[in-house]
């Protein structure tokens, strides 16, 4: 057989490339419930890390503390109002960061167009602790970075934070490094009079009080400014949850 | 056993190793040895992928075309890595090291050995001595990769496999252990001991 016509090749790669995507379809939408089961439990340990929770290994034991511990999860418009419940137990709804992306999209590109950000739904949780942990979600340096921040009002209880792709030993210090996540313990939020409601600046570049914002990674200067960004943006859209819980 | 075949299985282990002997795969070795169970994970990743990758390609290699013989290698390696990955996301006792692995685990298909023992081996073998040729190189591979793991976890957090091991000694962390230049050190080390012991690969 002559392997090396064109029409043996082109039929030869057809029928290759059609196999392989047949194969990875079936095993992708086989696995899928056992995904975004890891992933729920994954995002739901973040959560609860943020809000101060020691949080236990294996998926059922995840869920059952969260069970346990939360109060009300709902999501709000963009004037604080409650729109729809999550479900505390079963079934539960969680923000998952493709999720997150799907609201950060639209709102990063309307303050990039200078108008105010109009989202649909945002989620809030709160926990038997008093905490309130809010999502966020934006750009660092090499691919979207996320995470959750927990408050009683407006003073941040803990934050969590995780990426897909940032620099292991720099922008990666946002996941990796508890020090970094434990400077955003006791900081205020939407300080009377100041400009932004947070900041992460480099020492000595701070523009606002010293209980408003925290020092940036050094050598992580564009994780560092997205994760700011990501911050601001998000406590913009949750603007009003804010101001009505005052 | 006949003498050929284990010959096949043992000599990429040690005598023709594909890091220290063909220098093959150094990135992602230096990347993913922080950690003694990220290095394992990767490992048997490794491992499931070029025997695979060399048995497929093994049976099939009478009738690919030679003008798009690498596309075919890489579309066949490409669906090996993705099944890796998209199991070790299913099963929750790996969907945290693959989130800590990240993007190497995909990049198991730039891993120079994978492509390397197709084109070496297994296009012009029959498919048994390709399995265990891709096996024994992803393992000679995994073998490295465990040593290095072994020292940068030890050294670098004072802990093996997450267990406290020196740390409770009062030894003091090395973080010059945990960022990969040190990895390449190592490395460097193993050749060392390997060329020592094996007169052979040194040259005059």
């Amino acid at each position: 057989m002559n392997t090396n016509n064109n029409g043996y090749t082109i039929i030869y790669t057809a029928i290759i490339v059609i196999v392989v995507a047949a194969v990875l379809a079936l095993v992708s939408q086989g696995l899928k419930a056992n995904q975004e089961a890891n992933e729920q439990a994954d995002v739901i340990s973040q959560m609860m890390t943020a809000a101060g929770y020691d949080v236990p290994e294996g998926n059922a034991n995840v869920l059952n503390a969260y069970s346990e511990r939360i109060v009300a999860a709902y999501t709000v418009d963009a004037e604080g109002r409650k729109i729809a419940d999550l479900g505390t137990v079963d079934p539960i709804e969680i923000f998952t960061p493709s999720q997150l992306k799907a609201i950060y999209k639209p709102a990063a590109a309307a303050v990039r167009a200078g108008e105010k950000p109009a989202p649909e739904a945002l989620p809030v949780f709160k926990f038997e602790n008093g905490t309130t942990v809010l999502p966020v979600y934006g750009a660092g340096l090499w691919g979207p970075i996320w995470g959750y921040i927990s408050f009683k009002g407006n003073v941040i209880q803990g934050a969590y934070f995780d990426h897909e792709s940032e620099t292991a030993g720099l922008g990666a210090q946002i996941k990796d490094n508890p020090e970094f996540q434990a400077r955003f313990q006791g900081k205020i939020v939407f300080a009377e009079g100041a400009e932004k409601p947070f900041e992460i600046a480099k020492p000595g570049a701070h523009k606002l009080a010293a209980e408003n914002g925290i020092d940036a990674i050094a050598g992580a200067t564009m994780t560092s400014a997205g994760l700011s960004d990501a911050i601001v943006l998000w406590l913009g859209l949750y603007e009003n949850l804010f101001k009505a819980e005052e | 056993m006949n003498a050929k075949l284990k010959e096949t299985i043992l000599n990429p282990i040690f005598k023709g190793n594909p890091i220290t002997v063909l220098v093959l795969g150094i990135c992602s070795s230096l990347a993913v040895t922080v950690t003694l169970k990220g290095a394992l994970v990767m490992a048997l990743s490794v491992i499931a992928v070029t025997g695979l990758s060399s048995l497929v390609l093994s049976l099939l290699r009478n009738t690919i075309p030679g003008r798009v013989r690498i596309i075919v290698q890489l579309v066949v390696v490409a669906m090996m890595v993705i099944l890796v990955d998209q199991l070790l996301k299913s099963f929750e006792a790996t969907y945290a090291i693959d989130r800590q692995l990240s993007v190497y685990i995909g990049l198991i298909i730039t891993n120079c050995i994978v492509m390397g023992r197709i084109e070496a081996f297994a296009l012009g073998n029959k498919p048994v001595p390709s399995l265990l040729d891709g096996l024994a190189n992803g393992a000679g591979y995994g073998l490295i990769l465990i040593i290095v793991a072994f020292f940068r976890e030890l050294l670098g957090s004072g802990t093996l496999f997450g267990i406290d091991v020196l740390k409770g000694l009062g030894y003091v962390t090395n973080n010059l252990v945990i960022l990969p230049p040190f990895a390449l050190i190592l490395l460097g080390c193993i050749v060392w001991v390997q060329r020592s012991i094996q007169k052979d690969l040194q040259e005059k």
